[in-house]
């Protein structure tokens, strides 16, 4: 009886019975290594392998988010410039107009500066940035501002005619009073800067201003339409002075409605640097987004390394440890093939 | 007279040594064999006459363990296979091939939309993204369709080659049975009886029991005999073409089913068990869950005329993006020209501004909701959103083939376990034959010098008669 029979198969065998396993464990502990993640994510994670999956997507956002606040920083940068454009020339001309009487300034001067200020108004009001007019709104691919001479010009002179009897710039115009003016400017001049009249000779802009989301969780307002009420005022203020014929009036309807100006353009510089500080603060908030989002980024990634990841370290010792176990496997059936009885006999 | 009697009886037992020998070779030249049982060579004297009959080394306890360990490894192994080729619809997380990660892109890919709905590149981008989802989606779909082909083909080799071996066992059987009738040394038979077995339990789970005569009676681990006295029939009707819904067929053994709902005796393992788990459970359970999210994103992105996605007429399960978004398409029938406008302006959101992003962001929010009903059934939960769902779906398989994978690494280790005992208890140790032979040349040498001896004494005897 033969308590402790082993067969020639087991015997041999037994040295290398785990090294097809050893093998590709070496494979693997290999692979980990130079990767510094698991060999096959998917069997070592299990259950967990959707998570890695949807932070790798919530990553890919972040980073869709980041890029393309870049490109809503351009607009938001080319808008506040072109604001604060606005707002300097507003207030120059304001200076220039409080700087002495009215009676001593040559009106044509001041007809020909109002001139290029709405030009420039307009000029700003109409910028394209990456082929989107700014300040359109939503309605970003039609030009904002109609063209003056043929829409609003048109406009003012048959609400004038309308109010006078005569053209602007008619002699005529000579004996209208202080109290006839006011009653003009507060009433058929000033609807043509109130709805619907300013849409239809003004602009094309879309009241609505274009809605981003500069974060998963904020979504802002990052244009100025030029429907806001400081445009109005501002050109309200220039086409007081060259639209409706300044030089023809009694100098002292003449001043009066200098006067006026100067308080509307007052009034349109201030709107003006509202919408800048409105502006001003959506970028502030994409800016500090960004930040959170970028801070976002590095807790996933980590988040990921610990999932995914594997200790390189410890991926080296079981490389070093396998290898020195296979070759001790060699080594052991190498041997076992002298341990036989056929070489004693 | 004495003298003869010693001298036959040393004639006798040169013989006896001899087939000793002649099993000594037998097993040596065997060693390595492992379906090779050792074969024992025992002495017996009758009437002082040495005779030498053969047997076997054999253990049925260890036998019948390594054959239920098999047949466990086989079905591990197979739904294990199955898997893998299920996980490369997902793919490493890396590569963000997943119908999960591609729910991430679209969203992405939505997000940007929205932020510059004015511009054609994000709107192809989009309209890429979408395209790439239902394609992401219908390619999972088709994949696990193809795995039930091919689970259903290696269903029936599996059949035809249980039914080859019954036939093959048949003969074996017999022999042994021819065999141990007479008297002859059946080992020869025995071994490749159950080498067949041993072949048999790969392909399912089975008990053997053995009975008189020698005969030996194969039965299912569930029960239905599938050899007694003579060989059952398997069958199984192959299914040819596997679309969602198909429902593949039963095994019969006998005409008794056992594999399938409703299987009054059902296989408890084996290779059969794994594929028809991979046919009939894990492959349909994972089509039903990407079925439910082409669903959930038609269900999503539905906003007539300027839905995202649809569901393709053209084959049941699968969604395709509505051609009408996308501007290179023009209707055959009504000459419309698709637009990316009518993504952005959907249904209720009619409007001519370019950069107008309500819309969109309520399509983002869609995404987004996580109030997203599912059938609970699936496995993943009742509410979701769409991305959590995508990413359950994505773990569910992950999960499924980490277990099996366990499973069955734990089962090969055991089969090892097994195999080793048994190949010790059964097999030749070849150290072991050759101080067998030693000792079998001695008795020979003795044997022969008795023989010369009485040689001897014969002539001396004839001698002295001289």
């Amino acid at each position: 009886m033969k308590t402790t029979f082993i067969s020639t198969t087991t015997l041999w065998n037994s040295p290398r019975s785990q090294l097809d396993k050893m093998q590709s464990d070496l494979i693997k502990a290999n692979k980990e290594l130079s990767l510094g993640r698991h060999a096959d994510v998917g069997l070592a994670l299990g259950y967990q392998t959707g998570y890695t999956i949807s932070l790798r997507q919530d990553m890919a956002e972040l980073d869709a988010l980041i890029d393309s606040n870049a490109d809503v920083k351009i607009r938001i940068d080319a808008t506040s410039a072109a604001l604060s454009s606005m707002r300097l020339t507003a207030e120059k001309f304001r200076a220039s107009l409080i700087s002495g009487p009215v009676s001593d300034r040559n009106m044509s001067v001041l007809q020909s500066e109002a001139s290029a200020n709405l030009d420039a108004l307009l000029g700003d009001l109409n910028k394209q940035v990456n082929g989107q007019y700014i300040f359109g709104g939503v309605n970003t691919q039609e030009l904002p501002m109609k063209e003056f001479q043929t829409n609003a010009k048109t406009a003012i002179e048959a609400a004038f005619t309308g109010h006078f009897g005569f053209a602007p710039g008619s002699p005529a115009a000579e004996g209208i009073t202080i109290a006839q003016m006011d009653a003009f400017l507060d009433g058929p001049f000033a609807d043509l800067f109130e709805d619907p009249a300013w849409s239809d000779n003004w602009t094309n802009a879309s009241p609505k201003a274009i809605q981003s989301s500069v974060s998963t969780s904020d979504r802002i307002e990052t244009s100025i339409s030029a429907q806001a009420a400081g445009f109005r005022n501002l050109a309200k203020s220039y086409t007081m002075i060259m639209a409706i014929g300044l030089d023809a009036f009694h100098t002292d309807t003449r001043k009066h409605i200098v006067d006026r100006v100067i308080t509307s353009i007052s009034l349109g510089a201030t709107q003006v640097a509202d919408q800048e500080a409105k502006i001003g603060s959506a970028k502030n908030l994409m800016t500090t987004s960004n930040e959170r989002m970028e801070l976002q980024k590095t807790i996933f990634e980590e988040r990921l390394a610990k999932f995914e990841g594997v200790d390189p370290a410890e991926a080296k010792i079981r490389v070093d440890q396998l290898a020195t176990q296979i070759q001790v496997s060699y080594q052991l059936t190498a041997q076992l093939k002298s341990l036989s009885l056929v070489n004693y006999i | 007279m004495s003298l003869s009697v010693a001298y036959n009886i040393a004639r006798s037992s040169l013989q006896a040594t001899q087939s000793q020998i002649g099993v000594v070779s037998r097993n040596t030249s065997s060693a390595t064999d492992p379906a090779y049982s050792r074969k024992i060579a025992s002495l017996v004297t009758q009437g002082g006459v040495a005779r030498v009959i053969v047997t076997r080394a054999s253990s049925v306890a260890l036998y019948t363990k390594m054959i239920e360990t098999t047949s466990d490894a086989s079905q591990k192994a197979a739904l294990l296979d199955g898997l893998e080729k299920l996980n490369q619809t997902i793919g490493d997380t890396d590569l963000n091939e997943s119908p999960a990660a591609y729910v991430g892109k679209l969203k992405t890919a939505l997000q940007n939309y929205a932020k510059s709905p004015d511009s054609s590149a994000t709107a192809r981008a989009f309209v890429e993204s979408a395209n790439d989802m239902a394609t992401s989606l219908n390619r999972a779909s088709l994949k696990v369709q193809a795995i039930r082909q091919e689970a259903d083909r290696d269903i029936a080799d599996s059949v035809n080659l249980i039914n080859d071996i019954l036939v093959k066992f048949e003969a074996a059987n017999n022999a042994v049975m021819r065999g141990v009738a007479v008297g002859a040394d059946v080992s020869d038979s025995l071994d490749t009886r159950d080498a067949l077995v041993a072949q048999l339990s790969e392909e399912l789970g089975i008990n053997v029991v053995e009975r008189a005569g020698g005969d030996m009676a194969i039965y299912t681990d569930s029960g239905v005999p599938l050899f007694e006295r003579e060989a059952r029939t398997v069958t199984f009707d192959r299914t040819l073409t596997y679309s969602p819904g198909t429902v593949g067929n039963a095994i019969f053994i006998d005409g008794v089913q056992v594999t399938g709902p409703g299987a009054p005796m059902p296989l408890n393992s084996g290779k059969l068990v794994g594929l028809a788990e991979l046919r009939d459970k894990v492959t349909v359970s994972y089509q039903d869950q990407i079925h439910a999210l082409s669903a959930a994103l038609v269900d999503a992105f539905a906003q007539p005329p300027g839905s995202v996605f649809e569901t393709d007429p053209t084959a049941p399960g699968r969604i395709r993006v509505n051609p009408m978004i996308d501007p290179s398409y023009t209707d055959p029938l009504t000459g419309e020209v698709g637009s990316y406008d009518r993504i952005r302006d959907g249904a209720g959101y009619p409007s001519d501004d370019a950069a107008d992003s309500d819309n969109l962001f309520r399509l983002v929010r869609e995404m987004e909701r996580d109030d997203r009903a599912f059938d609970p059934a699936l496995g993943l939960g009742a509410m979701a959103s769409l991305q959590e769902f995508a990413s359950s779906s994505a773990s569910w398989v992950q999960a499924n083939r980490q277990q099996t994978s366990d499973q069955f690494e734990y089962q090969k280790t055991l089969l090892g376990q097994a195999s080793d005992l048994l190949s010790n208890a059964t097999d030749v140790n070849m150290d072991d034959e050759t101080a067998l032979m030693l000792q079998l040349e001695k008795s020979y040498s003795a044997s022969a010098k008795l023989i010369a001896m009485i040689d001897e004494l014969f002539k001396t005897l004839l001698n002295m008669v001289d």
